[in-house]
């Protein structure tokens, strides 16, 4: 016997059981919702704000830009410890790059991504 | 290319480029555009007869247009079968434009109406006139479109446009039956060609033949109201009435007869194709006839009666006595005609009135009507020596001749109450005192809205009565062609000659005629008795109203095939369908339940409980979808 | 001392993708001239780059037509399939910038018209991609640009169409990444062309295959994982829509055929593809049903799109040499009548609001005839009726489908055919009946008149097509 049979007989039965678990509570649930039932459990104290709370998108995009520019950075590195063995070729190949990246900088730049506004 | 070519292309294309024409330009055209579509369609009808001779001559004419894809190649084929079509489309055709010239007279879409004929006529003739399926199956396409149109033309009345609808989805039904024909015919003979086909018809097994008739029949049965697929056609009369004489009496009905009679190779070689096809005919006849009898409608009543005169069409070329089936459709394209014309001019006299029970005594006040009138009846219930007669005699004579007795009985049954419920229509129509001033309420009618009468001015008269003056020759003289043999000799080359059954040897011809003869003779009497002397007097009025409301509820229901068609398709598939929606995309029910929720104003909870539930929920579809997938796979991964 | 590192490749490496290069290339200059350029000029100039940068890649493109050749060590293959598929995205995307000129904010302009390009770059490379990272790189490429551009439009159903999209991409890629790394286990290689041999592990091979094929599916949205389609395509903005109905398809699908043709071992191929058919005749269904109850004609081209793919992958059925034929043949005339619809949706588009909605085509027969009866012509080409270029191609596809042994595929074609009619026949009867009487507030006034050329061209070439079923023979030799 293949030895895999067991193992997918597993996944199979996880499947199963894992969907049941999922769908059964929604059929068989009574379902009654009431403004009280619907809203974010505080202990018993009214909530104030929305659950998820507020962080402003400014920050996460900052942050974005940051990252997406640090890791392309990143490949000077292994560029920089073999730009004799690759010569002019891999110098050309470099600039590319920083001319494509210089470009992007520029465009984020000038469409005001940096400014904290 | 030769001169018959270019002519069979030019008479092909006309109607196409006058439609296009009266397309573009209708709003100058106005009127005009009546007169651009008749000539349009009455010059193909002086082309045809130019090629008649080459089309008698040995295998027809055949032009060669061009060649597509390997094993498609399009092209014209005029031979006689085709040729009597080509005919009747474009001569019976052209006299209902003309007709309908002033009948639309003081519609304001008048040139979208021709256009929408002219385009008809150009599918027709598609349909006849292709040498090869695809062509057929274009054609029969375009016609079913065209008549969605036609049928849906006053698109303000919400009866016309279900109608329409209706028609639609009963023909794509057939539509599907006959593609599919065309692609098992395609599998067994490799070719698509008529000629092709029907050579090779007699090598292939049984059932695929058998298959293939079925799924033709399918198309045929859907195209030309034979049961259970006729429901349409009684609403399709909610056209405007030349639309109705046209398209639903005159020619693209009748499209079903000519199928069966070019694919008669394949049914010579399936006898039980041949039975199925002869008895559906046969009892859409008898059905078509009963339900004729509780109409009040006029339209509706000549509804019916074209369903059951199909009835005999398809009877007479489905159990292969081909003459007699297209003998029926030649003679019956007049007289039907005629009927549905000189219906139009009651009602367009009587602003739009259709009920039988608000007409009476219109004989003195529209003679013509009622001449015409007249002859169609006495035409259709087969009165000697009109024209019906020798048609419908010939059908029930010839299943006696193949073998099928009891189709032949039903054939008689059917002859007497046609002429009951033709000679109701013509008695309670035009004799007695008129009852156009009787209150609905007295005369039994349900009450309804009415239509806007929205016909001004009208046409000088004889625009709408030329064509009907001219249709009763024909409707007379088109059942002597069959004196002195000619008739079947023309289309010796088409059809197998037939053979001899036992009880054809016993009961002569005559006998026969004068059996279904009686019939007629009773039907007529009974239809006399109870209405000839119906007028507007308290006691006839009574009598209506009794009879209004005691008519039995199966026939007033048509016997519940519209029922029976709403509960096992309809009412299924619309579960299914909204089962389906709710699964698959709760986005289109919330759609419209969100549309009210946002009047409301709470949409904002309940978006986002949607929102959050579907990303989740299309997740789960898609596991589920990859959990069928890598099931199979590791299934056939560890078989190996 | 370090020694010199030879280079693999060479100038026929880098001409092989020299089309792609320059589509690639191109978004830069556009960015550029959205930078440097005054605001009332920049709009058009851009959209003339993208439109100059992609008609000159086709010519180059073009041009490489009977030079098969394999490069970068065989992940990219050129040939006559490869350029095929490539033309068939670039027109694809030309199209979609006719439409594009209310594309997002006009400070936005530049921004969406390059990732519009290195979307289509990305699918040029899934075109000509002969190994899995290529494939990979291809979808990634073509996909996350995407996923910018759907957020485009400024309502909320564009941000949720944007994250639905996003999310359940990347579920349908990791299925796919998945089933890479099995294909990989189980032959030690990522190129195409060594799948053909046994594998070592058979189980491996086909769950990979599998898994690799899930992903390629959920692309070509057909069902059951055509789910995302219509709420994404109902919220991107109306060019997006158009460029993913074609150009991804186009790229997936050409994927997918070399996948079928090309890789699958001859043994067990067809037990190995026997889903991708299933689901196709499902797609049929489900896409046509699903388009009878749509209101909105972007969801219900959505919808048509999942049955109109379903066709084009049932040519595939059997992998007959023909079926490739008729699946490309079909595809470009997908792309003529698909794209002429959006072009009159675009047409009939405002400022605000896209002219998707089924109420902006009540009575539009009597107010805007030509563009009407044009509207009717595509639908009518989309539903497969004579004479588009629609019903040549379901013609052929059937032919083939039932000579390849398959004509249960066929039958479900037909009935799928005949769902459809009544669904793109609603919108005709919209256009020509039931708005005859309303007053005729809505004038037509489209941003620009760029998709009037969208719409002439696409009208001619559907009707043209329809008679002159063009499809490159030589095509499947060049496959592999």
């Amino acid at each position: 016997m293949n030895p895999y049979v067991p193992v997918g007989i597993f996944l199979g039965v996880a499947a199963v059981a894992a969907t049941a678990f999922v769908l059964v509570p929604g059929l068989l649930a009574r379902r009654k919702p009431n403004p009280a039932k619907s809203e974010a459990y505080e202990c018993g104290v009214e909530p104030t704000s929305v659950v998820g709370g507020h962080f402003p998108v400014r920050f996460y995009l900052i942050a974005m830009l940051f990252v997406i520019f640090d890791v392309e950075a990143a490949s000077f590195y292994p560029w920089a410890v073999q730009m004799h063995a690759l010569r002019a070729y891999g110098l050309l190949e470099m600039a590319a790059f920083v001319v494509v990246l210089a470009i992007g900088y520029a465009y984020v730049w000038r469409k005001g991504g940096f400014q904290w506004r | 290319m030769s001169n018959d070519a270019l002519v069979l292309l030019a008479l092909w294309l006309l109607p196409l480029a006058s439609a296009i024409l009266i397309f573009a330009f209708g709003p100058m055209l106005r009127r005009s555009a009546g007169v651009i579509g008749s000539g349009a369609v009455l010059v193909p009808f002086a082309l045809t007869w130019v090629l008649a001779a080459s089309a008698l001559g040995t295998g027809g004419l055949k032009v060669h247009l061009f060649d597509w894809i390997a094993g498609f190649s399009f092209g014209l084929w005029l031979d006689p079968l085709s040729l009597l079509w080509t005919l009747i489309i474009t001569g019976v055709g052209g006299l209902i434009h003309v007709y309908a010239i002033g009948y639309m007279w003081s519609d304001r879409a008048i040139a979208r109406f021709f256009a929408y004929m002219n385009f008809f006529v150009f599918a027709m003739l598609t349909l006849v006139l292709s040498d090869n399926f695809v062509g057929l199956l274009v054609g029969w396409g375009l016609v079913g479109l065209a008549s969605y149109f036609l049928i849906g033309f006053w698109f303000f009345k919400p009866s016309a446009v279900a109608a329409a609808m209706k028609a639609f989805v009963i023909n794509v039904v057939g539509d599907a039956g006959l593609m599919f024909a065309v692609f098992v015919l395609f599998a067994a003979t490799g070719s698509t060609a008529y000629a092709d086909v029907f050579a090779k018809a007699a090598t292939l097994a049984p059932a695929t033949v058998l298959l293939a008739c079925i799924a033709i029949f399918i198309g045929c049965a859907a195209k030309s109201a034979q049961i259970p697929l006729h429901t349409w056609l009684p609403d399709a009369m909610e056209g405007p009435t030349p639309v109705s004489a046209l398209i639903h009496a005159a020619t693209m009905v009748t499209a079903g007869v000519y199928l069966v009679a070019r694919c008669a190779p394949l049914w010579d070689v399936s006898p039980e194709a041949r039975a199925l096809v002869g008895t559906i005919g046969a009892l859409t006849a008898l059905v078509g006839a009963i339900l004729g009898i509780a109409q009040w409608d006029i339209k509706r009543i000549l509804a019916y009666s074209t369903m059951s005169q199909i009835g005999y069409m398809i009877m007479g070329v489905g159990v292969g006595a081909y003459q007699a089936g297209i003998l029926h459709f030649f003679t019956h394209a007049f007289f039907k005609a005629q009927l549905f014309l000189a219906a139009g001019i009651v009602i367009h006299a009587l602003h739009d009135e259709q009920d039988l029970r608000k007409m009476g005594g219109l004989g003195k006040k529209m003679p013509l009507a009622f001449w015409a009138m007249t002859i169609g009846t006495l035409a259709i219930i087969g009165f000697p020596p009109f024209s019906g007669f020798f048609s419908k005699d010939a059908v029930i004579y010839g299943a006696l001749e193949r073998g099928y007795p009891l189709l032949s009985l039903i054939g008689v049954v059917t002859a007497g109450i046609t002429a009951y419920y033709m000679c109701r229509m013509l008695f309670v129509t035009f004799l007695g005192n008129n009852r156009g001033n009787v209150p609905d309420v007295d005369l039994g009618i349900p009450a309804r809205e009415h239509s806007e009468p929205h016909f001004g001015e009208s046409a000088p008269a004889w625009v709408m009565g030329a064509p009907v003056a001219i249709l009763m020759v024909p409707s007379v003289v088109a059942g002597w062609v069959v004196f002195g043999g000619r008739w079947n000799a023309l289309f010796a080359s088409d059809f197998a000659p037939k053979p001899e059954s036992a009880l054809a040897t016993v009961l002569p011809e005559w006998l026969v005629g004068v059996v279904v003869l009686a019939f007629v003779a009773w039907g007529v009497a009974a239809a006399y008795h109870r209405y000839g002397s119906f007028d507007a007097t308290v006691s006839a009025v009574e009598r209506l109203r009794a009879e209004s409301q005691r008519m039995a509820q199966p026939l007033v229901r048509a016997f519940y095939f519209d029922d029976a068609l709403e509960a096992l398709f309809v009412r299924p598939a619309r579960a299914v369908g909204s089962a389906f929606m709710r699964v698959v995309d709760p986005h289109v029910i919330d759609g419209v339940v969100r549309d009210v929720v946002w009047l409301a104003g709470w949409i904002g909870r309940e978006v986002r409980a949607l929102q959050t539930g579907l990303v989740r929920g299309y997740a789960l579809v898609l596991a589920l979808g990859a959990a069928a997938f890598l099931a199979y796979f590791a299934l056939i991964g560890a078989s190996r | 001392m370090p020694s010199t590192l030879t280079i693999p490749w060479g100038n026929a490496d880098w001409n092989a993708i020299l089309p792609l290069g320059v589509v690639a290339l191109t978004p830069l200059l556009v960015i550029l001239a959205d930078l440097l350029l005054p605001r009332s000029l920049r709009r058009s100039v851009v959209l003339a780059l993208a439109a100059l940068g992609l008609i000159y890649a086709g010519f180059l493109a073009a041009r490489g037509w009977g030079h098969p050749y394999s490069a970068f060590g065989g992940g990219f293959v050129t040939g006559g399939f490869t350029i095929v598929f490539q033309e068939i995205v670039i027109a694809g995307a030309l199209f979609s910038l006719l439409l594009a000129t209310h594309l997002g904010r006009d400070d936005q302009a530049g921004g969406a018209v390059a990732l519009l390009l290195w979307s289509a770059s990305g699918a040029m490379l899934m075109a000509g991609a002969a190994n899995l990272m290529t494939i990979f790189l291809g979808l990634e490429l073509l996909s996350l640009a995407l996923y910018c551009l759907c957020g485009l439009a400024a309502r909320p159903s564009a941000r949720e169409a944007a994250l639905k999209y996003l999310i359940l991409s990347s579920t349908a890629s990791g299925f796919m990444l998945y089933g890479m790394a099995l294909l990989f286990g189980a032959t030690g290689s990522v190129q195409l062309s060594a799948f053909a041999a046994p594998a070592a592990s058979p189980m491996l091979f086909t769950l990979g295959s599998g898994l690799f094929l899930i992903g390629f599916v959920f692309k070509l949205s057909l069902a059951p994982f055509h789910i995302w389609t219509p709420d994404v395509y109902e919220g991107a903005p109306l060019p997006v829509t158009a460029f993913m109905s074609v150009v991804t398809k186009a790229g997936a699908l050409a994927v997918l055929a070399r996948f079928a043709y090309a890789a699958l071992p001859q043994a067990n191929a067809q037990a190995i593809l026997v889903p991708l058919w299933i689901v196709a005749a499902l797609s049929m269904i489900v896409g046509n049903v699903g388009a009878l109850a749509q209101t909105d004609v972007k969801r219900l081209l959505a919808y048509s799109g999942t049955a109109q793919l379903g066709y084009v992958v049932a040519a595939l059925a059997g992998t007959t040499s023909l079926g490739l034929r008729y699946a490309i043949f079909y595809l470009v005339a997908y792309m003529f009548m698909n794209l002429g619809a959006f072009a009159v949706v675009a047409l009939l588009s405002r400022e605000h609001e896209e002219g998707s909605h089924l109420s902006a085509y009540a009575g539009l027969g009597y107010r805007q005839p030509v563009l009407a009866a044009l509207m009717t012509f595509f639908l009518l080409a989309l539903a497969g009726l004579p004479p588009t270029a629609g019903f040549t191609g379901k013609l052929l596809i059937l032919a083939s489908s039932v000579d390849a042994g398959y004509a249960w595929l066929a039958v479900i074609l037909i009935v799928g055919t005949a769902i459809s009619a009544y669904a793109y026949l609603k919108i005709v009867l919209a256009m020509y009946a039931r708005g005859a009487g309303a007053p005729l507030q809505r004038a037509l006034h489209p941003a620009s008149a760029l998709p009037w050329l969208g719409v002439a061209i696409c009208a001619i070439a559907t009707f043209v097509l329809t008679f002159y079923p063009l499809a490159p023979s030589d095509v499947l030799p060049l496959v592999k």
